[in-house]
């Protein structure tokens, strides 16, 4: 059996073997006393830690910086600390008998004095005439009772006042220490607008808005926190957080397991991994688990999402698992690289990424392409090799209107065609009524991505400026095709922003005229035509002698559900490269 | 000499001295404390059992962040329920039965076996809280005396220990010492403070 005291300080620093662990919990099950003993060392640990606080609250008060130099310049004296003793631990206390001595000699003094005040206030009063009422000396004796008086009165008002003002001072310093402790750390912002602008990089409890851009946070006990704006969260320690509407992403390493963010639908609990959690007012919370397992529930149930599986609680509370695979590209799980790029969270949403899978901010494939065929009764989201056109095999007759579940952002593509009388464009069955006699036939897909193959593989190019990187993104929509986004899941997963306006560049891509004879491409025109809930709000039918191209620049209301961008053309769809340049929703803050 | 005790000193002999001619008065405040059934202030309770508490919670959560986050859930517990308490309950029990709760909830949320703490074991820690209670004042008081005698270097080790939260391997890398040393320290400097502190509150804590 192992020393108790030892044991309990073995445990207190952490030292335990799996033994002496086992040896800790059999006594304090089996000996009170030793429970007992580990309790007052408990409190012992405890008392220390607070005298410590309370010293540091003072000096906090007293001078308004909390030194750290004492830990300075003592390193040194620790060279020989094998050798400290007991004795040398504690300061030796003086001898009693030197301070019996000192209190005696401060009695004697005192009472010194106030024999020599007795005999001064004698000798003065027998010096003054005597009357048979005493006048002098009772007015002396008020005045002394007065003065007593008033002598207490002060004292007690001006203790009461020292009492009232440390109170104050040590209430505040206790509130100002609970709310305003370290929490985390800002490491890392791009393009980063707060609502209550930030100076510093310490964050402390409470609640912040991110009303533009990214940043990352790092907790105390280590978790990595990646938001995207827009976001209002609430930072609640050093391990928790609560999500009220936005995205973000958490790495979470071993020693935070356990890392918690609450949202309005439910608490995620993490151990130990990488996920992605988004929230808004209306459409619940998502969850994306990249790595490891997370918990997700509420106080009465909850599910385990492992690895690769994304998990939804919706307003009602209940939980739904389903594969990663049906939307892997949902989060931004890394800062973007520093400099310019196209598309900012509460700012600008690229139409472009949407096309390729992603969230409109980056996480979509360059290359990938919606493909408009009969042959697939069921819409197939098609990674295909980037940078290259969807196919070269000749031109191919469209379908119907083909919703795409699988993406929310986009409510469906099409091949128009006015001389089916009718080309439905959403999936609520609006028609595109003035649509032109077209063939019904398309060559390309709309693709993330606008490049063409024809002698080489090669980026689009519109007014002299190619479009070949995610920070210049295009839509490749060789006519006819045609696909309709859907604004209002759109909106759905940013509760706080608005969408005010689409803007575009279109045109025919110049390089046909690097790669071809003129006789070639100089006939070719394509019409690209903007549609909002099917009115036409832009159309124009643009060529390539001279090359033309467009902006387009087009209001949108919060009732606006459907935006619908189509390529037509009348000819054989040969040469037609047209492409949507720089697609972007312009975003604004919803003013509460 | 700690600022907290400076203030209350002060209030204490003032109150002494002068409460009467106010209409206040130590006693009746501590008998009205004490007394189950009469009207008790929450802010004073919590202030009470606090030391308790966080004594409990920081014994089984060595984790200074840890701790800290379980302590404030347990106040605004206790500041949530308090009014709906039974009167003629006594706190401290039904404070540190919820305090045992949130430890265990911390401990399950963490998904860890718990080698030492499983729910018994809680509870006699518990119980042994509720029987040492009463010594947690006189402890705080001696306390503070023992640490104020402390040599300079051996006060900076356990400065580093507990209240920038160090961990040993760090303090060691810090001070140029083997991990061994840091420990061999702190168990020293604890024990002369028990020492301390037994001799000033006359209560021995040894156990045979």
């Amino acid at each position: 059996m192992m020393d108790p005291v030892k044991l309990i300080h073995l445990y207190m620093d952490e030292r335990l073997t799996p033994e002496q662990a086992t040896e800790l919990r059999s006594r304090l099950l089996e000996d009170a006393d030793f429970a007992r003993l580990f309790a007052r060392y408990g409190l012992l640990n405890s008392c220390i830690r607070n005298e410590f606080l309370e010293e540091d609250l003072k000096e906090s008060i007293e001078q308004f910086v909390v030194p750290t130099s004492a830990d300075v310049g003592t390193n040194a004296d620790f060279s020989d600390t094998d050798q400290v003793a007991t004795e040398s631990i504690m300061k030796p206390e003086k001898p009693d008998v030197d301070k019996v001595r000192k209190i005696k000699a401060r009695a004697e003094q005192q009472l010194q004095a106030f024999l020599a005040e007795q005999e001064k206030l004698n000798r003065s009063q027998s010096s003054l005439p005597r009357a048979s009422f005493d006048f002098y000396a009772a007015y002396q004796a008020c005045a002394t009772k007065l003065d007593i008086l008033l002598k207490r009165v002060v004292t007690i008002g001006s203790r009461t006042a020292i009492c009232g003002v440390f109170v104050l001072v040590i209430l505040g310093g206790i509130h100002y220490w609970l709310t305003h402790r370290v929490v985390a750390t800002l490491d890392n912002s791009s393009h980063a607008v707060w609502r209550v602008p930030r100076q510093e990089p310490q964050l402390r409890r409470g609640s912040m808005t991110l009303e533009q851009g990214y940043a990352q946070l790092t907790f105390k006990q280590g978790t990595q926190v990646l938001i995207q704006a827009p976001c209002t969260f609430e930072l609640q320690s050093s391990n928790k957080m609560a999500l009220e509407n936005g995205s973000m992403t958490a790495n979470v390493p071993s020693q935070a397991v356990g890392f918690r963010v609450q949202t309005p639908w439910a608490t995620v609990v993490d151990y130990g991994t990488e996920f992605g959690l988004s929230t808004g007012q209306t459409n619940g919370t998502e969850v994306h688990v990249f790595e490891g397992n997370v918990s997700v529930g509420d106080a009465t149930s909850s599910q385990v999402a492992t690895e690769g599986q994304a998990a939804h609680v919706d307003q009602a509370g209940r939980i739904g698992l389903k594969s990663l695979d049906d939307r892997p590209n949902l989060f931004v799980r890394h800062m973007p690289k520093a400099g310019s790029c196209f598309s900012i969270p509460g700012k600008r949403l690229d139409l472009a990424d949407v096309v390729g899978g992603g969230n409109g901010f980056g996480t979509g494939v360059q290359g990938r392409a919606l493909d408009p065929t009969k042959n697939y009764t069921s819409f197939t989201f098609r990674g295909i090799i980037l940078r290259r056109p969807l196919n070269n095999t000749g031109y191919r007759a469209g379908s119907g209107f083909i919703g795409i579940e699988q993406l929310p952002f986009i409510d469906g593509i099409f091949v128009p065609n006015g001389s089916d009388q009718s080309t439905t464009i959403t999936s609520t069955g609006l028609l595109f009524q003035d649509c032109p006699d077209t063939h019904g036939t398309y060559y390309d897909g709309i693709v993330c991505g606008a490049v063409f193959d024809d002698q080489y593989v090669h980026a689009g190019r519109l007014a002299g400026h190619h479009y070949e990187t995610p920070e210049q993104p295009s839509i490749g929509a060789c006519a006819n095709v045609g696909i309709t986004f859907d604004l209002d899941s759109i909106r759905a997963s940013m509760s706080n922003c608005l969408i005010s306006r689409f803007r575009a560049h279109c045109g025919i891509s110049e390089t046909l005229a690097d790669i071809q004879e003129e006789q070639d491409y100089a006939q070719v025109k394509v019409t690209f035509w903007v549609l909002v809930d099917g009115r036409i709000e832009y159309s124009r039918e643009l060529g390539t002698d001279p090359f033309e191209s467009d902006q387009i620049d087009i209001p949108l209301n919060p009732s606006d559900r459907f935006l619908t961008l189509i390529t037509t053309t009348h000819q054989e769809n040969f040469y037609c490269w047209s492409m949507f340049a720089e697609p972007a929703l312009e975003l604004e803050r919803k003013h509460p | 000499m700690p600022f907290t005790n400076v203030f209350f000193d002060n209030f204490e002999k003032t109150m002494k001295e002068f409460g009467p001619l106010l209409g206040y008065s130590i006693e009746m405040e501590q008998k009205k404390s004490e007394n189950p059934k009469g009207p008790r202030k929450p802010a004073a309770l919590w202030m009470q059992i606090l030391p308790a508490v966080s004594a409990y919670v920081r014994s089984i959560i060595l984790n200074y962040h840890d701790s800290e986050d379980i302590i404030q859930n347990i106040a605004v517990i206790f500041a949530e329920k308090y009014d709906r308490l039974d009167p003629s309950l006594k706190v401290l029990p039904w404070i540190l039965r919820i305090a045992r709760y949130e430890v265990v909830n911390h401990f399950r949320s963490q998904g860890r076996e718990q080698i030492i703490f499983d729910e018994k074991v809680l509870q006699r820690i518990e119980r042994a809280y509720h029987v040492i209670h009463d010594e947690s004042e006189g402890i705080k008081k001696a306390l503070h005396t023992c640490i104020e005698s402390l040599n300079d270097r051996p006060r900076h080790v356990l400065k580093l220990r507990y209240f920038r939260e160090m961990e040993i391997r760090d303090i060691s890398q810090r001070l140029g010492l083997s991990s061994n040393a840091v420990y061999i320290i702190l168990c020293r400097v604890r024990e002369a403070l028990v020492n301390c502190v037994q001799k000033k509150t006359g209560v021995l804590w040894k156990v045979t």
